[in-house]
């Protein structure tokens, strides 16, 4: 078999169906008027095609199609709301915008929530003293300041700074530390 | 919406992936099953398949169960599902809807040894060949539903034809003006 004869034949399942151009399918009907192997070659090839393409389509049994309909949309009929709605979102495309906008209403509530503490923020911890201790500690610097003013008059700079030192409660002093410019120094 | 679609689809395509299962598996029971798997399948995984390929994909699904079913006969040697090693005669003989007219399923005998000569052939030739001829379906689409290169469809092709032309040879009757007649 020549090398013609062997692409003519690989042409001959389109020729039978009219899928080549015209200039194949006069090569190949020119070719089959002159090379007789060919020739037989294409009539068995012909009527195989032939009896090939008559083999019958046959119907679905209807049991099967009941079946089916059973299993499919006939036992999802009675949809919940929400999954008809979902169905509708997606056979509408929206899907996209849907699921951007779940993202944005994380987004917000993710940034939001710590924003609400700034309406209440805390108060700096400092030490607790009872009502009577302060009560206490007051009478005693009035006390004090008096019996401090009497020694100024006495022009008694170092018993004034001890007095300070000594008999004024802690949480005076520290308030007064850098109120009070005495006499002779701090 | 999608239910109306469906069952257009459904009534349009339902004869087609039943014939399939049914030629290959040579089992009305069988195909019954593949047919119906395939369908709720479709219905289950409608949103996640391209409206323009659900064809393709029904008969790709049918395909790949019908190739596993056959695997799994083979595994357990079901002799009598067999049509390879058997001959078209008893293939047919143990399965009376293809043998009485008026019936169903009906074949012609010509039609019954092009069905068992088929039935001979490696896997991919018997599928090629049916979808092309069969289903008339072009070479393009044939490789979208088996995922195989349409070169190799056309060499595949090639190569069926020239074995069921073997197979079929002594049923060739050469007439005068080298005419051939297809005669069992």
């Amino acid at each position: 078999m020549s090398l013609q004869c062997d692409y003519i034949r690989k042409l001959f399942d389109d020729y039978i169906r009219g899928n080549l151009s015209y200039k194949q399918r006069k090569l190949v009907s020119t070719h089959l008027k002159t090379c007789k192997a060919c020739k037989k070659e294409y009539n068995k090839e012909f009527i195989m095609i032939d009896a090939m393409k008559n083999i019958p389509l046959f119907s679905c049994p209807e049991n099967v199609v009941k079946k089916i309909e059973d299993q499919t949309y006939n036992k999802h009929s009675e949809e919940a709301f929400w999954r008809k709605y979902l169905d509708w979102i997606f056979i509408n495309k929206l899907r996209p915008i849907t699921i951007g906008l779940a993202l944005v209403i994380v987004l917000v509530m993710v940034t939001l929530i710590p924003f609400s503490t700034l309406d209440n923020p805390q108060q700096p911890e400092g030490p607790k003293y009872s009502t009577k201790e302060i009560r206490k500690a007051k009478k005693e610097a009035e006390w004090t300041l008096t019996y401090i003013g009497h020694i100024i008059n006495e022009n008694n700079k170092e018993a004034v700074h001890n007095v300070l030192l000594d008999r004024f409660p802690k949480i005076i002093r520290e308030s007064l530390k850098n109120s009070i410019n005495i006499i002779g120094g701090k | 919406m999608k239910k109306s679609i469906y069952k257009k689809f459904l009534t349009k395509n339902k004869d087609q992936v039943f014939s399939y299962s049914l030629y290959l598996l040579h089992c009305l029971e069988d195909a019954e099953d593949i047919t119906q798997e395939v369908f709720i399948k479709l219905w289950e995984n409608w949103h996640s398949i391209n409206p323009q390929k659900r064809e393709s994909w029904a008969m790709r699904v049918t395909h790949n169960a019908c190739i596993d079913l056959i695997r799994e006969r083979n595994k357990i040697k079901q002799t009598t599902y067999d049509a390879q090693t058997i001959g078209f005669k008893e293939v047919f003989d143990n399965h009376d809807m293809y043998s009485n007219p008026g019936e169903k399923y009906y074949l012609s005998e010509q039609q019954k040894v092009i069905v068992s000569s088929m039935a001979k052939l490696p896997e991919k030739q018997q599928n090629i060949l049916i979808l092309h001829y069969f289903y008339d379906k072009k070479i393009r689409e044939i490789s979208e539903m088996l995922d195989i290169k349409e070169s190799t469809i056309k060499v595949i092709l090639h190569r069926a034809r020239k074995s069921m032309k073997t197979l079929l040879s002594e049923y060739f009757y050469e007439k005068k003006g080298g005419q051939y007649e297809f005669a069992v």
